[in-house]
C-alpha cells in the first residue's frame, strides 16, 4: 500500500496555500491515536498483595486518597519476578529472598 | 292544721329544756323548710331555728330530723313540682328544669343554713350526705327519674336528654337554642352524683356525655356521607370538615364541660375525619392536586389527617402510588419510543419529567412533614416509594424487549450536557442541570453499573476532544463522590489524570518529533472501559506509521517496564484534500483515512483490493464505504456498479468533481455506534459489572469475617449488603453463592456446632 504516497515528509510543510502541482491529493496535516500501557509483564495480580498489578498496592490503596499513588510502581528482580515495589520491600526486611524462587532477591529495574 | 298557738318563749336555759321534736318540727321546721322550697318571702329567724336544731341535735334526734328533712322534701317535690314538671315534658324541658334548679339550688343554699348544725354534727358523725346533697339526690329520683306516665321504661330524664341532643344538633344545623337553659342544666347534671354510690361520677358524665358523643357521630357521619354522595368537590368538604372541628371546640367552650370537649374533637378525628379523609382524598383527587400543585389542598388535607393520630398517612401513601405511577408512565412512554438510535431527546424527556416528577414529591414530602410536626417521616416514604419504581426501568425495559437500562439513560443524558457542541447552554444552567441530575443518581440502584456506563461516555468525550471544561466535568463527579464515597470515583479521577499526563508528554514528544503532528493519548490499562484498553491494529499510511513507531520508541525511552498498546479505532486524522474545486480540511477516522488515502491518483480499485491493501475486514468496509460513496457531504469516491450495495466485486475511484459548500468536511464515524455493536458494548459491560459484583461481594465477606472472626449467616448476609447499598443492591442470592465460593476456597468454615454459623480462617 505503500507505493500511493510518494512524498511522506510533505506533512512537514505548511498544507495550506494556493494548489501546486506535485502535491498529494490526500495530505495528513495532523492525527491522534490512543493507547494504553501496562507494565510488561504476564502476571496480573502481585503475589504478595494480590492486588492487580496495575493498582496500586494494599497499602496505598487503603489509604486512598492521602497517599501519593504515583509514586506506587513495580519492581523487578533479577529472577524477572515483579512485584509492587511498596510489597517487596517490605517482604526484604524479614527476607532477601524472592518471594517466589527463595533466590536471594536483587532488583533488576523500577517501573516508571 | 291546728290552731296556732302562742309562740313559746326560748330563754337562755340554765340547764337546757328539752324539746320535743315532733312540735318543732311540724310547728317550726317543716313549716320554715316549706316556705323557703316555695320561694315565699317569710321572715325567718334564722336564730331560732337554728337554735332548735342545735338543740334536737344535741338530743339525739339528729337521726329522726335528717329522716323527716328527707321525707318532707320528697313528699314536697311529689305534690308541688311533679306535676309540673310532666307537663313540660312535651313542651321546652330544659328550660322548665333550668329554672326549676335554680330556685332548688337556692333553697338548698337556706336550707343547709337552718340545718348547719345537722350537717356539722349529725352527717359527720353518722357519715351520710349533707342535707344539700340529700337535696340534690331526692331533686333526682323525684323528678328527673320521674315515670313518665303510659312510656314504658321512659323517664323524665330521658325526655331532657332527648332534648339536650336534639337542641345540640339544632345548633349544629345552624340553630340558635338557648345555650344558657342547656348550661344550666349541664351544670345541674354535673353535680347530682347517678349513684348514692361513692364509685359512680355525676350524672352529666354517666348519662349525657357518652350520648353527646355519640350524637356527634350520628350527626356528622350522614353529614360525610351526603357531602361525598352529592359529589361536592372535595376541597369543599375539606374546607367543611375543617369548619366543624372549629365550631365543636367553640360550642365546647360556650356550655361543654373541657373534658366533653376534648371527646368531642377526638371522636370527631378519630371517627369522622378518619374515615372521610381516605374517602376524599382519593387517588384521582391527590393525582389531580400533584398536576396542579394544589400545595394548600394537599396541607389542609394533611392538616386534617394530621388529627387522626395515625402513625401512617393516607395522603402520603397515596402521594407515594401517584409518583409510582406517574414514574411507571414516564418509564413507560420512554421505553416505547425508544429505538436505539439518536435517542437523546428521549433521553432527556426521560430525566426532565423524572426530575421534575421528583422535584414536586420532594417539596410534597417536606411540607407534610411539616405538617406532621416530623411525626410521619413523609419525604423518605414518598421517595423510597418512587425511587423502586424508578429501579423499575431496567426490568420494564426487559419486559418490552428494549435492551437498554436507566442506568445508560443517564449517563448518556449527562453525556449530552458536557460534551462540547455546538448549541451549548449557559454554564450556570449546565451546572444546575448537573447538580439536579445527582438525585437520580442517589436514587440509582446499580451505582456500580452506571459508573461504567458514564466512564464509557466520559472516555469518548475525552479521547475525542470533547470536554467543554473540567469545571463543569467536576460538578456531578463530585455529587458522585458525596454520595457514594471516594472509592466510587477513583477511576474517574484516574482518566483525568492520565489525560493530564499525556498532554504533557505529547508536548515533549513534539519537540523530539519532527514529522506528521501527533497527539496520542496513553492510558492506564484498568482504570478505563474495557472498550478503549483493547488492542486493535490497522495498517496506517506511511507517515504515520512512521510517527506512531516514534512515538513508541520514544515513550519507552522516558519509562521503563511499560508495554505499550494501540487502540486505533479511536485514531482521527485530519486531511488536506486538494482537488479542482478547491482546498478542503477532512476530519476522519483510521478507516475512511486508509481507503482514502489509496486514492491519491485516478486509481480504480475494487473493494476485494481495497480489503487487501489496508488489512481492513470486509464486513468493517460495508459500513467504512458508504459515507464516503453516499453520504452528500462526503461524496469522495465513486463506486461502479453505482448502486446502493456494497460487493467486494464493486470499483471504486476517486470523485475529481468533489465539491463541497464548507472548507471543513467531518467524515462520521461509523463503527461503534451501529446497533450490533452497541449490544455488543452492552453485553461486554454486563459481564464486567457481574464480575465486578461478586469481587465486591467476596471482599465485603471477608472484611466482614475478618473483624467479627465468627458471624451467623442471617447477620452476616445483612451486613454485607448494607456495606455495598451505597454501590449495588446485593441480592442475599448472590451474597450466599459468594459465601460458598469463599468456603471453597477455604477463607470461611461452617461451625461443627451450628452449621448457620460461618468461621474466618486466618
Amino acid at each position: 500500500m505503500t507505493d500511493i504516497v510518494d512524498e511522506p515528509n510533505v506533512a512537514n510543510e505548511q498544507p495550506d496555500g494556493e494548489e501546486e502541482t506535485g502535491k498529494s491529493r490526500f495530505e495528513v496535516k495532523k492525527w491522534s491515536a490512543v493507547a494504553f500501557w501496562s507494565w510488561d509483564i504476564a502476571i496480573e495480580n502481585c503475589a504478595i498483595c494480590r492486588n492487580h498489578i496495575m493498582d496500586t498496592c494494599i497499602d496505598c490503596q487503603a489509604a486512598e486518597g492521602s497517599a501519593r499513588p504515583a509514586d506506587c510502581t513495580v519492581s523487578w528482580g533479577v529472577c524477572n519476578h515483579t512485584f509492587h515495589s511498596h510489597c517487596i520491600t517490605r517482604w526484604l526486611k524479614s527476607r532477601a529472598v524472592c518471594p517466589l524462587d527463595n533466590m536471594p532477591w536483587e532488583t533488576q529495574k523500577y517501573g516508571r | 292544721m291546728r290552731p296556732t298557738r302562742p309562740r313559746i318563749k326560748i330563754r337562755v336555759p340554765k340547764k337546757a329544756a328539752t324539746l320535743d321534736l315532733g312540735e318543732t318540727w311540724t310547728d317550726h321546721l317543716q313549716p320554715a323548710l316549706r316556705h323557703i322550697y316555695d320561694r315565699n318571702p317569710y321572715l325567718l329567724s334564722f336564730e331560732t331555728l337554728n337554735n332548735a336544731v342545735y338543740r334536737l341535735v344535741n338530743q339525739q334526734h339528729g337521726r329522726a330530723l335528717y329522716r323527716r328533712y328527707g321525707d318532707d322534701l320528697r313528699e314536697y317535690l311529689v305534690t308541688s313540682k311533679a306535676d309540673g314538671a310532666l307537663e313540660n315534658t312535651s313542651g321546652d324541658l330544659i328550660s322548665y328544669i333550668a329554672r326549676l334548679w335554680t330556685d332548688f339550688v337556692f333553697s338548698m343554699k337556706l336550707v343547709g343554713d337552718i340545718l348547719r348544725y345537722l350537717n356539722q354534727s349529725y352527717c359527720k358523725e353518722a357519715e351520710v350526705a349533707s342535707v344539700e346533697q340529700l337535696g340534690e339526690v331526692i331533686f333526682r329520683d323525684k323528678i328527673l327519674r320521674l315515670e313518665i306516665p303510659n312510656q314504658v321504661d321512659k323517664k323524665l330524664e330521658n325526655v331532657l336528654f332527648d332534648q339536650a341532643i336534639a337542641a345540640i344538633n339544632a345548633e349544629r344545623r345552624g340553630g340558635l337554642p338557648d345555650s344558657g337553659a342547656l348550661k344550666k342544666v349541664i351544670e345541674m347534671l354535673l353535680s347530682i352524683p347517678f349513684e348514692e354510690s361513692g364509685l359512680s361520677d355525676c350524672m352529666y358524665v354517666e348519662q349525657l356525655e357518652p350520648m353527646i358523643i355519640q350524637s356527634t357521630v350520628g350527626f356528622y357521619a350522614p353529614e360525610v356521607d351526603k357531602l361525598i354522595e352529592t359529589s361536592t368537590p372535595p376541597e369543599q368538604i375539606l374546607e367543611e370538615i375543617d369548619g366543624w372541628l372549629c365550631r365543636e371546640k367553640s360550642r365546647g367552650e360556650r356550655y361543654l364541660p373541657r373534658s366533653t370537649r376534648e371527646s368531642i374533637q377526638s371522636v370527631l378525628e378519630t371517627r369522622i375525619v378518619a374515615d372521610a379523609v381516605p374517602r376524599i382524598v382519593t387517588s384521582p383527587i391527590v393525582a389531580t392536586w400533584m398536576e396542579a400543585s394544589e400545595m394548600e389542598l394537599i396541607k389542609l388535607a394533611a392538616n386534617l389527617e394530621k388529627t387522626t393520630n395515625n402513625a401512617t398517612s393516607i395522603i402520603v401513601d397515596r402521594i407515594k402510588e401517584w409518583a409510582q405511577s406517574t414514574q411507571s408512565a414516564i418509564n413507560q412512554s420512554a421505553l416505547s419510543s425508544y429505538t436505539g438510535k439518536g435517542a437523546i431527546p428521549i433521553v432527556k424527556e426521560w430525566v426532565d419529567k423524572t426530575l421534575v416528577l421528583y422535584n414536586s414529591i420532594h417539596n410534597v414530602g417536606e411540607e407534610i412533614y411539616q405538617v406532621f410536626e416530623g411525626r410521619v417521616n413523609a419525604t423518605t416514604t414518598v421517595i423510597s416509594g418512587w425511587a423502586d419504581e424508578f429501579n423499575k426501568f431496567d426490568t420494564t425495559a426487559v419486559q418490552s424487549k428494549q435492551n437498554i437500562t436507566s442506568s445508560e439513560f443517564l449517563a448518556q443524558y449527562l453525556d449530552d450536557i458536557l460534551k462540547k457542541s455546538p448549541k451549548t447552554r449557559s454554564e450556570p444552567d449546565m451546572e444546575s442541570a448537573l447538580s439536579n441530575t445527582a438525585v437520580l443518581y442517589e436514587a440509582l440502584m446499580d451505582k456500580d453499573r452506571f459508573n461504567k456506563d458514564y466512564r464509557l461516555l466520559l472516555a469518548r468525550r475525552l479521547l475525542n476532544n470533547r470536554i467543554q471544561s473540567d469545571e463543569l466535568e467536576s460538578v456531578f463527579v463530585d455529587r458522585m463522590r458525596r454520595i457514594s464515597g471516594p472509592s466510587s470515583t477513583a477511576n474517574i479521577e484516574n482518566m483525568f489524570k492520565d489525560m493530564q499526563i499525556s498532554k504533557e508528554f505529547n508536548q515533549k514528544f513534539r519537540k523530539a518529533f519532527s514529522g506528521v503532528p501527533t497527539q496520542v493519548n496513553v492510558v492506564r490499562n484498568n482504570f478505563w472501559p474495557s472498550s478503549v484498553t483493547k488492542e486493535k491494529v490497522v495498517s496506517l499510511p506511511p507517515t504515520l506509521d512512521e510517527a506512531k513507531h516514534a512515538f513508541e520508541d520514544y515513550y519507552l525511552s522516558q519509562t521503563s517496564g511499560r508495554k505499550l498498546r494501540w487502540n486505533m479505532s479511536f485514531c482521527t486524522a485530519e486531511l488536506t484534500l486538494r482537488v479542482p474545486a478547491g482546498i478542503y480540511s477532512l476530519t476522519v477516522n483510521v478507516g475512511p483515512l486508509a481507503v482514502l488515502m489509496l486514492f491519491q491518483g485516478g486509481e480504480r480499485l475494487t473493494i476485494q483490493e481495497v480489503s487487501e491493501r489496508t488489512h481492513i475486514e470486509f464486513a468493517e468496509l460495508e459500513r467504512i464505504i458508504p459515507p464516503l460513496v453516499f453520504a452528500p457531504k462526503s461524496q469522495l469516491l465513486r463506486k461502479t456498479p453505482n448502486d446502493r450495495k456494497i460487493l467486494p466485486s464493486d470499483t471504486l475511484f476517486f470523485n475529481t468533481e468533489f465539491t463541497s459548500q464548507t472548507p471543513r468536511i467531518r467524515i462520521m464515524n461509523v463503527s461503534g455506534t451501529s446497533k450490533a455493536e452497541s449490544d455488543r458494548q452492552r453485553k461486554e459491560v454486563s459481564a464486567e459489572v457481574q464480575g465486578d459484583r461478586s469481587m465486591a461481594v467476596q471482599a465485603a465477606i471477608v472484611r466482614v469475617m475478618k473483624a467479627r472472626k465468627e458471624m451467623s449467616h442471617a447477620l452476616l448476609v445483612e451486613q454485607v449488603s448494607l456495606i455495598l447499598s451505597k454501590q449495588f443492591r446485593a441480592s442475599p442470592g448472590s451474597i450466599k453463592r459468594e459465601i460458598g465460593e469463599l468456603i471453597d476456597t477455604e477463607y470461611l468454615r461452617r461451625s461443627e456446632a451450628d452449621p448457620s454459623v460461618y468461621i474466618y480462617i486466618s
